[in-house]
């Protein structure tokens, strides 16, 4: 996760949603100061975390899939191939 | 119905979806259904071993480049699994499916051992293992029922 970014009680009041938005969508978590002491702490809950991480499996995934689909066709399937491997000296 | 927290999936259903095979837009989806619910993905360490050694293999046989190999093996690797290593206890227990199955070597075995012991769904793409292996560990499935059950979590 990256480091928290302190921002004054002002700023934070007048970009509340911005603020959350970057929590939620980019992860990041803000320290609030008031009179140059912090006084809260934003950072995004765990829900933020796991649909974020599981977002960006989903785009691997499909990355994955388009890739495959650029590979010439094989002669064996890969349930043929793990059990040539695996039952070679069978 | 009894509710899964994780499932256990044999490298056949990984490396049909590597190699695009005619199935890799139903595993797709099936790998995004996981994602979008609450289950994770368990495997036995030795997974590694054979998702690396079948594609090196497909290098071998001039079936695929390095660079291929290379892009597909670094994509694996970032793969949310959580890795459980291969003990003797598990190795116990893959030796007992093996032996109930009628499986000539345990390779198979494992997965679905390490699925039985941690109360998981196992996944297979190998029609003629999944019909012996159901008489031993009833959650068995292939990736279409696996697909079924988990869209309702």
């Amino acid at each position: 996760m990256s480091q928290a970014q302190t921002v004054t009680a002002t700023e934070a009041r007048n970009n509340f949603f911005s603020l959350i938005d970057q929590s939620m969508f980019e992860g990041k978590s803000f320290i609030v100061e008031k009179n140059g002491r912090p006084w809260a702490e934003l950072r995004p809950s765990k829900n933020a975390l796991d649909a974020k991480k599981s977002a960006k499996q989903i785009k691997l995934f499909k990355k994955i899939y388009d890739f495959s689909k650029t590979l010439p066709k094989m002669d064996e399937t890969a349930v043929e191939t793990l059990r040539r491997l695996r039952h070679e000296n069978v | 119905m009894k509710m899964f927290n994780s499932l256990c999936i044999d490298a056949s259903v990984f490396l049909a979806f590597f190699l695009g095979e005619p199935n890799s837009k139903k595993i797709l989806s099936f790998f995004t259904a996981i994602h979008k619910s609450s289950i994770s993905i368990i495997e036995p360490s030795y997974l590694d071993v054979e998702i690396m050694s079948t594609l090196r293999n497909k290098v071998f046989c001039e079936k695929i480049s390095h660079l291929e190999y290379t892009r597909l093996l670094n994509d694996y690797l970032a793969f949310d699994i959580n890795i459980f290593q291969v003990s003797r206890e598990l190795l116990k227990l893959a030796n007992i499916h093996s032996v109930k199955s009628d499986q000539p070597v345990i390779y198979d075995c494992i997965y679905s051992a390490l699925a039985e012991d941690q109360k998981a769904i196992f996944v297979t793409a190998d029609d003629k293992f999944l019909k012996k292996i159901k008489k031993v560990y009833k959650h068995s499935y292939s990736v279409s029922e696996a697909f079924e059950l988990i869209k309702g979590y």
